[in-house]
């Protein structure tokens, strides 16, 4: 605004200045033309020829007087003295003779002409048959007469002439001075304009500069303070999670134990618990994988019953426990998105359906949707439902509606910003469309895939697998002995041979022994400077073949993803839950039979 | 009364085809001056009835065709009725071939006008003014007179200059 207005001002003093300019050059140049034209306009001719035309009579009168008798000269004279005669009216109606009308000299001469013309006239008014020589002698007299008069009225009119031309040289002179200052003023002018402008955009640019700076050094404070909550939820997790990661273990050891009803129930409370707390913990996860910005988006061509069976399996019974009924229609829409993301979404947004409804129920379902090659997922519920004033805030880390409290069988209130997370990572964000009392529904958009990029859905793997980890020798390395004893008394259980291992020497020297195994299972971290994908190397280096290998880690780093996903390994994140592994292993167990 | 409008229409069609012609015959015959001559045309010119010259009197200048002219001048005051042959009649008259005419008054002030104003401004070599004969002291007894009313873009220094009063003398090159 500022920056246009100084443009504003130095355009129109440009044009001021140039146009000034423009308007005094043409003045000038019509001065001049007009004194021109005026001195062409001359005073002078018109007098002068009035003493050349008395001559020219004389000439005339003194052939007559030299060839008396003769009609040719008499003619002659007769013509020249008319024509003076002429000249001496025109000049008292011209204009030229007006300005010497007020000059004694001017008034002198005609009366002076008048008298000549009027003594003349008596000889000359008419063509005469001839001329007496004294009547010639007198004629040239008075004409002689008239001379002196005339010649003085032609040297003022040349004075007059001369003053008038001084005067308008004078006067263009001064005009030119006025021109010359008056352009240099107004160039001036502009120059101080320009320099005013040049020094006000130059102002503005360092402000805007200096705003930046501070904008930018805002933007990174809050930026730290965003990566130091992030590094304190990544350091929680991978904290709490070796911990929980054991206790899963050994609970789901317990199991086979509990013979007694009361034990069996005591350890199924407990299982459910630790799941219950694992689930949170994967929450927890989600979200600081998220903000470290780690996730990486991998579309793919994907179809929604799957995701849709995933959800039934996992929220089904929760369902049925809480009364409700949950509703997940069946849809044969493939859509092309990120698996994972989109699993997370539906997953967040049905517990929190699961969590707000009391009564009632929740329903999932794949719809067209307005926006051409996008269909729309939708997560209803009956349940409380969100005021319209809180639509944004559901959406912020640990906001729970009417949990003021902070219950933690409430959850954490997480699942929704989790939610917006991976919808920003999807790109389509996710509308809430309720109100108090009402229930709500979430909606999102999701592109749907086009048919030339579908593929045949994979065959789900149904066929009954021999419990092939039976009798696997398998090597635990972790430098956590809770964790290490945990997967070992586990692995036992499935009825694997397990050996374990602290850190990377005492594997070595285990194998050096002889006994290699069948499987290997490393902790990502452990003691001493190498990790778990480096003993692995290591291990099937010694070994001479490659031997099937997982890592476990507590790390939601990138670089740990990469750097295992690099080594050909498969990255089991802590907490494991026995079942995954067990599932897992077989693969790995089947690949290497094969 | 048809016929009588038939006749009528076509005498009416040979009048107008002897007007076209007679200029043209007229032009072949110039006759020799009776009274004082008063204007001399001389140069390139296909008629002549004085030598290598064109010369006229008041009553043969009165015999071209007459035209009027009302105007003011850039020396009189009042509106004026200017009458004589056009000069284009008068060049027509002596079956002028030139480019330029220079014209010339009785003292000796001469002016050249292309023959460009001739076809484009028509000027008048007037013999009477406002009805009156001119005389050498009224500035005749022909003088040229353009229309100054009816192009103001001449009222300028250049053709001031060009209408010369007692001409006396045409040459045309």
């Amino acid at each position: 605004m500022k920056i246009s207005f100084y443009w504003w001002v130095s355009a129109l003093s440009v044009m001021l200045a140039v146009s000034g300019i423009g308007w005094f050059q043409y003045r000038q140049i019509d001065q001049v033309t007009l004194a021109s034209e005026r001195g062409r306009d001359n005073l002078i001719w018109d007098f002068y020829k009035l003493e050349l035309q008395l001559a020219n009579l004389q000439l005339a009168l003194r052939e007559v007087q030299a060839q008396p008798g003769k009609p040719a000269p008499l003619a002659e004279a007769f013509n020249q003295y008319n024509i003076l005669v002429s000249q001496v009216q025109l000049l008292q109606t011209l204009n030229s003779g007006q300005v010497m009308h007020e000059h004694e000299s001017f008034a002198t001469a005609m009366a002076a002409a008048r008298l000549f013309i009027d003594a003349t006239d008596v000889h000359l008014a008419a063509l005469p048959n001839a001329l007496t020589g004294l009547v010639v002698q007198r004629l040239l007299q008075s004409s002689q007469q008239l001379r002196p008069p005339v010649h003085r009225l032609v040297l003022d009119a040349y004075l007059v002439e001369n003053q008038r031309a001084n005067a308008q040289f004078k006067e263009i002179r001064r005009f030119t001075v006025y021109y010359g200052l008056t352009a240099s003023f107004l160039i001036v002018l502009m120059l101080c304009v320009g320099w005013l402008v040049l020094r006000n955009l130059s102002l503005t640019e360092r402000r805007h500069l200096e705003q930046r700076d501070q904008l930018r050094e805002k933007k990174e404070q809050a930026e730290a303070v965003a990566l130091a909550k992030s590094r304190f939820l990544s350091a929680a997790s991978h904290d709490l999670r070796q911990p929980a990661h054991a206790l899963g273990l050994f609970v789901s050891q317990l199991t086979p134990w509990a013979q007694e009803p009361q034990a069996r129930h005591l350890v199924a409370c407990a299982n459910a618990a630790v799941l219950d707390m694992q689930n949170m913990l994967d929450g927890l996860f989600d979200l600081s994988r998220l903000e470290a910005a780690t996730t990486q988006v991998r579309i793919k061509t994907v179809a929604l019953e799957p995701l849709f069976e995933q959800l039934r399996s996992a929220y089904g019974e929760v369902a049925a426990a809480k009364g409700l009924r949950l509703r997940i229609r069946p849809s044969p829409i493939w859509v092309s998105s990120d698996p994972v993301l989109l699993l997370r979404i539906l997953l967040n947004l049905v517990s929190n359906a699961l969590r707000y409804t009391d009564q009632g129920c929740v329903l999932v379902a794949c719809r067209p949707s307005r926006t051409p090659g996008f269909v729309r997922l939708e997560v209803r519920d009956s349940g409380i439902g969100i005021a319209p004033e809180n639509h944004e805030k559901i959406f912020q880390e640990f906001h729970q509606v009417d949990n003021p409290q902070r219950d933690r069988s409430k959850g954490l209130g997480m699942g929704l910003n989790i939610v917006q997370r991976c919808s920003r990572l999807l790109d389509q964000p996710v509308r809430v469309q309720s109100a108090l009392g009402c229930g709500a529904r979430f909606t999102f958009l999701v592109p749907s895939a086009s048919l030339q990029t579908m593929q045949a859905p994979v065959e789900a793997q149904t066929e009954p697998v021999a419990d092939e980890l039976a009798g696997q020798c398998v090597l635990v390395i972790d430098d956590d002995p809770l964790g290490r004893e945990a997967l070992a008394g586990l692995l036992l259980s499935w009825g694997c041979k397990v050996s374990a291992a602290s850190d990377a020497q005492a594997a070595l020297a285990h194998c050096q022994r002889g006994v290699w195994p069948d499987l290997i299972i490393s902790d990502f971290r452990i003691a001493q400077a190498q990790n778990g994908v480096e003993v692995i190397g290591a291990l099937r280096a010694l070994a001479g073949r490659s031997i099937a290998a997982c890592v476990i880690s507590g790390d939601n780093d990138a670089l740990v993803t990469q750097q295992v996903q690099s080594a050909g390994l498969v990255l089991l994140a802590k907490p494991v839950r026995p079942a995954k592994l067990r599932g897992l292993l077989r693969n790995l167990v089947r690949q290497q039979s094969h | 009364m048809k016929s009588i409008r038939l006749i009528l229409g076509q005498w009416s069609l040979v009048l107008l085809v002897l007007s076209l012609i007679m200029p043209e015959s007229r032009a072949q015959v110039l006759a020799k001056p009776k009274g004082p001559v008063v204007l001399t045309v001389s140069g390139q010119i296909s008629q002549h009835n004085l030598g290598n010259t064109a010369v006229f009197d008041a009553a043969m200048l009165q015999a071209l065709p007459v035209q009027e002219l009302i105007t003011r001048t850039p020396w009189e005051k009042n509106v004026m009725t200017f009458s004589g042959p056009s000069l284009k009649a008068l060049l027509h008259a002596v079956g002028s071939r030139g480019k330029t005419i220079r014209l010339s008054a009785l003292d000796n002030y001469e002016a050249s006008v292309p023959m460009d104003d001739v076809t484009r401004f028509d000027p008048v070599l007037a013999i009477r003014v406002d009805g009156k004969p001119l005389t050498i002291r009224s500035r005749g007894p022909v003088r040229v007179m353009y229309p100054f009313d009816h192009f103001p873009e001449i009222n300028i220094e250049l053709y001031s200059g060009r209408t010369v009063w007692q001409l006396q003398h045409i040459v045309v090159e």
